[in-house]
C-alpha cells in the first residue's frame, strides 16, 4: 500500500501555478492540454474538465491570441493596493487555443472595448510579480475577418 | 426518476422573519434564532418539537439546537453561498421522505450588514482561484454577474432601458410590503441616473446587504393538517450544478441546466408552466432573472428584455415575479425570504401584494448551481 507524500496522484494547485508563473517569467503564456483528448484548459486541475482523464496535464504555450469574451468596467473600490484603482476594466478573453482567462486590457480606453475585440497577450513585470494582460491586436485567424472599428458597439 | 420524490409528501407548516435592515447587536445566529422563534409561533410548535435542522449562515447549528431546545436526530449545515437555500429546501424534505426525521426547522441568519460585508473584499472574492483574478482587480459575484449582461447585450441587443423593468417591478412591489427594506418607487430616468458599481450594472441591479433572518418549517404531509395555517405542499424539488469552468460566466447563461431543472421539477409536481401563478427568482442582480426566464422557457434566449415589459412581470401581470420586492427591495436572505413570500402567497396572506387565486408558485434559483422548488395548495 502506497503512503506519503511522494505517492500522492496529484500535483498541489500550487505547484501547478508556480509552472505557469514560471512560464509568464519568460514571456509565456502557458496553459494544459489534456493527454488523452487534446481538451485544453486553464486553470490547471487535478483532471480533465473534458474526457475526466487524470493529471497531470501536458503544459503547452498559448499563443496568447484571441478575443474580449466580455467585459466590466469597476467603478467601485472592492480591494485594497495593489490592486489597480477603480476605474478599471477587467475582461474575460477567451484565447483561440480555447480557454478563458481573467484579465485587463490595455492599451486602449475603457470606453473604447468591445465585445469579440481581437487581443494579445502583454506581459507585465511588477517587480518579481509577472502578470499576462491583453492588448488590441490585429485580427489573425479564418474567423476573424471584420477589423474592430467596423464590429458592433456592445454598449 | 423523480429525484426521490414523492409529490406533496412533506408540506411547509410554518414560516418566520425577522425585521429587515439594520439590526446592529445581533448576531446571525440571534437572528436565526429569531426567525425560528417566529416560525414555530406560526406553526404552532415549541423546539421540542423539532426533530430535524438544518442551519445556513449561522455560524453554528448547534446554537440554534441549544437557543431552542432542540434535540434533532438529524442535522446538517451547508455553506453560505444563496444558492444552498434550495438545496437545504430540498434536504431537508428528502430526509424526512426517508424517515430520518419528521418535522425539520430551517434556519438562516445573516448580519451582513452590521457585519460590513461587501461580497468583494479579498476575504470574499468568487470563483475557485482568486490567487488569479484579484491581481486584476476582478472581485464580487456581481461583476461576474455584469459580464454576463455586457455579453447578452453584445449576443441579442438587450438595452439598460430593459433590463430597469426588472428592479422597477420589484421595488413597486417592496412599496406594498411593509417589511421590505426599500419601498419608495423611481423613475427610469433615476434608475439610469444611479451610479455604476460594475458597468454595465448599476446600484439599482444590485441587491441589497441588509442584516435579518429567516425560518422554515417542514413536516409530513399527515402531520400538516394538524397545524394553526393551512399546509403548503412541497410539489417537488430539483438541482443540478453547472461546475467546471465556473471561474467564468457560462456560455448559455446557464440556459441548460436551469431547463433542465425547470422540466424536472414541474414533472415531479405534475404541473406544467401554464400552473405557475408567481415566479421567485433569485434575484442577487437583476440580469439574473433574465437568464431565469430564458432557462425555463419563458421565452427564446435573448428575448427575456423584451419579455418582461410591459407589466408582464408585475401584480396583475401575466406572470408575477417577486412579489415582495425580493433580493433587490425586500431583503436579501439568499433565497429564504423568497421562498417564505411563496408560501405567503399560498396560504393568501399579502395583503396588497396578493396574487389573487395562487395555487401554484416556483421558486428558481441560477448560478452554478441551479435549484427550483414548486409549492402548492394542493397536493
Amino acid at each position: 500500500m502506497k503512503a506519503g507524500i511522494e505517492s500522492s496522484p496529484i500535483v498541489p494547485m500550487v505547484e501547478r501555478l508556480a509552472q505557469y508563473r514560471a512560464g509568464l517569467a519568460v514571456g509565456e503564456l502557458r496553459i494544459t492540454r489534456c493527454r488523452e483528448c487534446g481538451t485544453n484548459e486553464f486553470p490547471p486541475r487535478a483532471a480533465c474538465a473534458c474526457c475526466g482523464a487524470p493529471g497531470p496535464a501536458e503544459w503547452i504555450t498559448s499563443s496568447g491570441r484571441g478575443r474580449v469574451w466580455s467585459f466590466v468596467v469597476f467603478h467601485k473600490r472592492y480591494l485594497s493596493d495593489p490592486a489597480p484603482r477603480p476605474p478599471y476594466n477587467v475582461a474575460v478573453v477567451q484565447l483561440v487555443e480555447g480557454p478563458k482567462l481573467i484579465t485587463n486590457i490595455v492599451g486602449i480606453a475603457d470606453s473604447d472595448i468591445r465585445v469579440d475585440m481581437p487581443v494579445e497577450a502583454v506581459f507585465d513585470r511588477h517587480g518579481d510579480t509577472v502578470v499576462v494582460r491583453f492588448r488590441p491586436s490585429t485580427p489573425a485567424g479564418p474567423t476573424a475577418d471584420t477589423p474592430a472599428s467596423e464590429q458592433n458597439p456592445s454598449r | 426518476m423523480n429525484d426521490g420524490f414523492s409529490r406533496g409528501a412533506v408540506a411547509v407548516v410554518g414560516v418566520g422573519t425577522t425585521a429587515f435592515g439594520r439590526l446592529p447587536g445581533y448576531s446571525a445566529d440571534d437572528l436565526g434564532v429569531w426567525a425560528l422563534l417566529e416560525a414555530l409561533a406560526d406553526a404552532g410548535l415549541r423546539g421540542t418539537d423539532i426533530d430535524g435542522l438544518i442551519a445556513n449562515r449561522v455560524s453554528s447549528y448547534e446554537t440554534i439546537a441549544a437557543q431552542h431546545g432542540i434535540q434533532p436526530r438529524w442535522v446538517a449545515q451547508l455553506p453560505t453561498e444563496g444558492r444552498m437555500s434550495g438545496a437545504s429546501i430540498q434536504l431537508a424534505s428528502l430526509a424526512i421522505h426517508a424517515g430520518l426525521c419528521r418535522t425539520v426547522a430551517l434556519v438562516y441568519g445573516n448580519n451582513g450588514r452590521s457585519a460590513g460585508a461587501t461580497y468583494g473584499a479579498a476575504g470574499e472574492a468568487y470563483g475557485t482561484s482568486p490567487e488569479l483574478t484579484l491581481p486584476y482587480g476582478m472581485t464580487s459575484p456581481g461583476a461576474f454577474y455584469a459580464l454576463m449582461m455586457q455579453r447578452h447585450r453584445h449576443l441579442y441587443g438587450t438595452t439598460e432601458e430593459q433590463l430597469a423593468a426588472v428592479p422597477m417591478t420589484f421595488r413597486r412591489h417592496a412599496s406594498l410590503n411593509e417589511n421590505a427594506v426599500m419601498r419608495t418607487p423611481y423613475t427610469l430616468d433615476e434608475y439610469l441616473a444611479s451610479r455604476y458599481i460594475v458597468e454595465p450594472l448599476h446600484l439599482l441591479d444590485y441587491c441589497l446587504i441588509n442584516d435579518g433572518g429567516v425560518a422554515m418549517i417542514i413536516t409530513t404531509a399527515e402531520a400538516a393538517v394538524d397545524h394553526p395555517k393551512p399546509p403548503v405542499y412541497v410539489l417537488g424539488a430539483a438541482q443540478t450544478g453547472q461546475l467546471v469552468g465556473s471561474d467564468v460566466p457560462p456560455e448559455d447563461f446557464w440556459a441548460e441546466a436551469i431547463s433542465e431543472v425547470g422540466r424536472r421539477v414541474l414533472r415531479i409536481a405534475d404541473r406544467t408552466r401554464d400552473d405557475v401563478d408567481a415566479l421567485m427568482i433569485y434575484d442577487n442582480f437583476s440580469p439574473n432573472v433574465l437568464f431565469a426566464l430564458e432557462g425555463l422557457g419563458y421565452c427564446k434566449p435573448g428575448e427575456s428584455g423584451d419579455f418582461v415589459q410591459d407589466g408582464r412581470i408585475g401584480l396583475g401581470g401575466e406572470l408575477p415575479i417577486n412579489t415582495s420586492g425580493g433580493h433587490l427591495s425586500e431583503s436579501y436572505m439568499q433565497g429564504w425570504g423568497l421562498n417564505v413570500e411563496a408560501v405567503r402567497q399560498l396560504r393568501g396572506e399579502c395583503g396588497a401584494r396578493q396574487v389573487a387565486g395562487a395555487r401554484t408558485i416556483q421558486y428558481v434559483c441560477s448560478s452554478p448551481v441551479v435549484s427550483s422548488i414548486v409549492y402548492g395548495t394542493q397536493r
